[in-house]
């Protein structure tokens, strides 16, 4: 195959990021190594109708999205359940904890969220986009993605402190 | 603003890359007046990064990148425009169009259809291979276009003006068309083929005679030659030229 030096370069520029953006959403190695891999594909057959070429990241990140989305519908569809945890009454996990962590198990806990939080979640921490590209991205209202992050922050917090940690929070509230 | 919904706006905020969005940067001035809320903050901070940290640790299985460059389909931009995969479809159409009029199937190979036909031609209108009153003349042009030219002209043909004569096809042979005019108003048309061009016919030397409308036409076999003489006119008028 002749050699494409400007898609080598984006796949060099993008891929470990995506590479992460799906590992965040679909929790296995093989998975999002498909899914990042089909990203490129389609780039690689509709990206030159993209017009606006500083955007290529975002299309990027959405077009991995949309197919994590397709693929993964029926659990999408019947994961949505109401969040239970209240905003202020964060468990306060420690810092340190989290840096004694191996990144594996780290990803494990944020796998245990539902997806609607995982993707707007690993785009916040990983990804420096303002917060009306990662809801362009995930194709959500602004609002929607603030809400998402802020509560599944909370969810993540209490799932790595785990039960019987909870002594160990410090709630900033009135 | 409240140390409640400073808390909140602060959870979702990110050091470096919301700085300057008015909401957070309120939210952190008021975290400034509160030295308990200013701690959070700084410990939220450094769960930030340290949960950051550690997502980045995370790095693609060996050989991805290759994996994606060298799985790479061929771009369809390169080799094929928006336009020009329109005009491959327009080819398309065109070309299926052709074959579909090619392919189609013919009338059915029988004398009554040829009949019919040869009466089309005349009633419809025509133009001349060549004008000639000459019979030798016409006679050359036939042979030497392929067409039937060792015809037998009836004896009350031979009487009339030749005027010339045209080639046509019939399934794929040769039909010889002759004209002639017998008085002003009257044309007569003598149409020759290879009896082996219809094959769904009863051989009949006997002149049988035919009406197609305002024409009547007779059609008999000689020599070889399937002969249809055509004339606008009723049964009898034909039968004057036999």
């Amino acid at each position: 195959m002749t050699p494409d030096p400007l898609f080598e370069n984006l796949v060099e520029l993008y891929y470990r990021d995506l590479y992460r953006f799906a590992y965040g959403l679909v929790r296995n190695e093989a998975d999002a190594a498909d899914l990042t891999q089909q990203t490129f594909f389609i780039w690689a057959n509709k990206g030159h109708q993209l017009r606006d070429q500083a955007q290529v990241k975002s299309w990027l990140f959405t077009t991995l999205h949309r197919e994590f989305l397709q693929k993964h519908r029926r659990e999408n569809r019947f994961s949505h359940q109401e969040i239970s945890i209240a905003e202020d009454e964060l468990p306060q996990v420690m810092p340190d904890t989290i840096q004694k962590m191996d990144a594996r198990l780290l990803l494990d806990y944020l796998g245990r969220l539902e997806a609607l939080y995982r993707g707007p979640l690993v785009l916040y921490y990983l990804e420096d986009m303002p917060y009306k590209e990662i809801a362009a991205v995930l194709g959500v209202p602004l609002g929607t993605v603030q809400s998402r992050i802020s509560r599944g922050k909370a969810l993540l917090y209490k799932t790595l402190c785990g039960p019987g940690d909870r002594d160990s929070r410090e709630v900033a509230h009135e | 603003m409240n140390r409640l919904e400073a808390t909140r706006i602060l959870m979702s905020w990110r050091p470096g890359v919301d700085d300057e969005d008015p909401r957070f940067a309120e939210a952190l001035a008021f975290a400034q007046l509160d030295p308990e809320l200013l701690h959070w903050v700084e410990e939220e901070r450094g769960r930030y990064a340290a949960i950051r940290g550690k997502l980045l640790e995370i790095e693609p299985p060996e050989g991805l990148a290759g994996k994606i460059i060298t799985g790479r389909p061929i771009p369809m931009r390169a080799a094929w425009s928006a336009r020009q995969i329109l005009q491959l479809a327009a080819a398309l159409v065109l070309l299926a169009g052709v074959a579909f009029y090619w392919l189609r199937p013919g009338p059915r190979n029988d004398i009554a259809n040829y009949e019919k036909y040869l009466t089309r031609v005349v009633a419809r209108g025509y133009r001349m291979s060549l004008e000639s009153n000459d019979p030798a003349r016409i006679r050359r042009f036939l042979a030497s276009n392929q067409a039937p030219a060792d015809y037998a002209v009836t004896a009350a043909l031979q009487r009339t003006t030749p005027l010339g004569c045209a080639t046509l096809s019939w399934n794929g042979n040769p039909v010889t068309m002759l004209c002639f005019r017998d008085h002003p108003g009257r044309d007569v048309w003598l149409f020759v083929v290879d009896r082996e061009a219809i094959p769904q016919r009863t051989p009949n030397p006997t002149p049988r005679i035919e009406q197609f409308g305002d024409y009547s036409a007779a059609t008999w076999e000689s020599g070889g030659k399937t002969y249809v003489l055509t004339v606008r006119g009723e049964p009898d008028v034909v039968q004057s030229y036999l």
